[in-house]
């Protein structure tokens, strides 16, 4: 094998993908929508960076201006009050264009907000989640520890049939938990450094955000759902779009489990920094129940971890 | 009383390539029985052993400067017109960065405009790789020595012929590692990535390494979302040195669809790790690999991807690639190069005035 030829190799790898183009026009399209695909992308992005090449905006500016900053005038007596003068003026008037300016950003911002907020209602009416992949909440509080041995074992317990879906994966106890017990499963998680620790160990956890995941799954698609992890960290309105997105991609037999610290056991830091994230358990129960699951709660003995909500579907998968 | 030999730097900073290099220099021409010192354009060191550059004479027996970016510290080599021994590890052209980040482009524009200047000031030449060395010949530098950029290869891979790496869960991680920029066509590798997706449905794609400018990473993330690979692409970010090694070690192929490469140490550290190579034909980059990995002259998604599949696919072709790759990286031991640097200077350090 050490005799093998690498640039043959690298010569029949660029022979094959011609033919292929030769014989499949949807390989061939395939590649022209890729690169009209990132041509947008790039053209819309690096478009808001151009500038003139010529000089950034503050010399030409200069350049243009017309008066001459560095002119000399000398430093006599009667010219020494006049610059004096002018220098005082230039700051008062300068002065008052930044507040100008200010009241302007303000107002602007202000009309901002409130499109943002209308929009955002709206979004939230029709169900829609964003497509950010890092979601509200992110770098407010620290993400939460791997789950104990025992919660792990806990909610492998309870994951009724397959495929399951672990949101959010961490390094992948849950998943290989689950695994071991012969049902399908896998996890997502955004923190990078968590993804390679479940890949080291061959768990299936997948990159991403949370949430932009499970919009993206197919309806119907998990026989369990385990919220768990960074969700404890997500803001009310997520929370409320992830049971009805849950809701939907799990099948009509369909199972939740939910395993999160009550947010009233946060130190005082935490609690202030992360008021409005998370919700307990008896209330997950509740927002299950309103979505026709039939929910309730398990003890676990965890210091952190001290109830699981088990939701079973009862009623049709309801709209967003 | 000056030292025999100034090191010129711009900055000197944690983790970046240029600074290790410069210090390695250091330790080596000390270890030699050499005095040196380091000039910086702004200090950062708190013992305060660099020195600023507006305080610099040039009276050293020699000045090396380290070139690869429009900088003041070469601005006062070519004011004062010192004969210096450049060391070059090419400049990007600015036209990868014109559209994405404007100071940047000024910034390797100036550094062009200032290599010519320096052309005509360099006692010697010394080059990371014969692609950079051809650059300063055609400059008109006549003495002109290939030594690469010093640095500690880190491994911990299988010794060659030991083990398969496929066994996360036989899907295929294909890995990048390094700066996500515009000129190390990201883009292109996730393209490749999607068609690869069609072959290997459960492959993913790791990129490692920080972004510059953050728009082109905002961009990266846009296009894996809309070919819908998004939950397959790890964005892993600047990593420490021990999760890069693991990132190697995980690892079923590195890939590497760069358009401009003077060197190209992640190459070389995937080979030393027995990590497969597979890379686009451009600038350094076949040099940096040699025989030791697949290097290819077409870089369109399809293209690409087969040669990812290739690799994936067949275990015989990894395990060739490995054992080359293991092989090849030994030209790169810190023990070689050291020994290529000094040879480089030698002569000129050890000539009394």
């Amino acid at each position: 094998m050490s005799e093998l030829d690498l640039e043959k190799v690298s010569a029949e790898i660029e022979a094959d993908a011609e033919k292929r183009r030769g014989q499949d026009r949807e390989i061939a399209r395939l590649e022209q929508d890729i690169e009209q695909a990132w041509a947008e992308i790039a053209e819309s992005e690096s478009s808001l960076l151009a500038i003139d090449e010529d000089g950034d905006p503050l010399e030409q500016a200069a350049s243009l201006a017309a008066i001459d900053p560095h002119v000399p005038i000398g430093s006599r007596r009667g010219l020494r009050s006049i610059k004096w003068l002018i220098r005082k003026l230039s700051y008062w008037y300068a002065r008052f264009l930044t507040d100008q300016f200010n009241v302007f950003a303000g107002a602007l911002i202000r009309h901002l907000r409130n499109v943002e907020t209308r929009l955002g209602r709206l979004e939230g009416a029709a169900g829609y989640l964003g497509d950010s992949t890092v979601p509200a909440g992110f770098g407010v509080l620290d993400n939460p520890p791997e789950p104990s041995a025992g919660v792990v074992s806990h909610v492998a317990g309870l994951a009724g049939s397959g495929p399951c879906l672990v949101l959010s994966g961490g390094e992948g106890a849950i998943v290989e938990a689950i695994g071991e017990r012969g049902i399908s499963a896998h996890g997502v998680e955004q923190d990078p450094d968590r993804v390679l620790a479940g890949l080291r160990r061959r768990i299936d956890i997948r990159s991403g955000g949370v949430l932009p995941h499970l919009v993206g799954a197919e309806d119907g698609e998990f026989g369990t759902i385990v919220l768990t992890g960074f969700v404890e960290n997500l803001p009310l309105r997520d929370l409320i779009g992830m049971v009805n997105q849950a809701s939907l991609k799990l099948k009509r037999t369909g199972r939740i489990v939910v395993a999160v610290a009550d947010p009233a056991s946060r130190a005082r830091v935490d609690a202030e920094l992360g008021s409005g994230l998370g919700l307990s358990p008896v209330t997950w129960r509740h927002l299950l129940q309103q979505a026709g699951f039939d929910a309730s709660l398990e003890p676990c003995s965890d210091s952190r971890i001290t109830e699981i909500v088990v939701a079973q579907r009862t009623a049709p998968p309801s709209q967003p | 009383m000056s030292p025999t030999v100034d090191l010129l730097i711009p900055q000197m900073a944690t983790g970046d390539a240029t600074s290790n290099h410069t210090r390695l220099i250091q330790q080596l021409l000390e270890e030699k029985g050499f005095e040196t010192r380091v000039v910086v354009e702004r200090r950062s060191r708190s013992d305060g052993s660099d020195l600023s550059v507006e305080k610099w004479k040039g009276d050293a027996r020699v000045s090396i400067l380290q070139h690869s970016i429009g900088s003041e510290v070469a601005q006062f080599v070519i004011r004062k017109k010192t004969p210096v021994v450049l060391n070059y590890h090419n400049i990007t052209p600015a036209s990868y960065f014109q559209a994405w980040q404007p100071e940047l482009a000024k910034s390797v524009k100036r550094g062009r405009q200032q290599l010519g200047q320096l052309a005509r000031l360099t006692r010697r030449g010394i080059a990371d790789s014969e692609f950079n060395a051809q650059e300063l010949r055609d400059l008109g530098i006549d003495d002109v020595v290939v030594a690469p950029v010093l640095w500690k290869l880190g491994s911990g891979g299988p010794p060659a012929g030991q083990g398969d790496r496929m066994d996360i869960d036989g899907a295929g991680t294909v890995l990048f590692v390094g700066r996500l920029a515009p000129n190390k066509c990201q883009h292109d590798l996730i393209a490749a990535f999607a068609v690869l997706s069609r072959f290997r449905p459960q492959s993913r794609l790791v990129l490692v390494g920080q972004a510059s400018p953050p728009q082109y990473l905002y961009s990266l993330k846009s296009f894996a979302r809309q070919l819908g690979v998004h939950s397959r692409v790890v964005f892993a970010g600047k990593v420490s040195d021990k999760n890069l090694l693991q990132w190697y070690q995980l690892s079923d192929v590195l890939a590497c669809t760069s358009e401009h490469e003077g060197f190209g140490v992640p190459l070389v550290e995937a080979m030393a790790n027995g990590l497969p190579v597979v890379a686009y034909d451009a600038a350094a980059v076949a040099e940096t690999v040699q025989d030791a990995g697949i290097v290819i002259r077409d870089k369109r998604p399809l293209t690409m991807a087969l040669a990812l599949h290739r690799v994936l696919s067949d275990p015989q072709l990894r395990q060739s690639l490995r054992g080359r790759g293991i092989e090849s990286a030994q030209r790169f031991d810190i023990s070689v190069t050291r020994e290529q640097m000094w040879i480089a200077l030698k002569d000129l350090v050890e000539v009394e005035d």
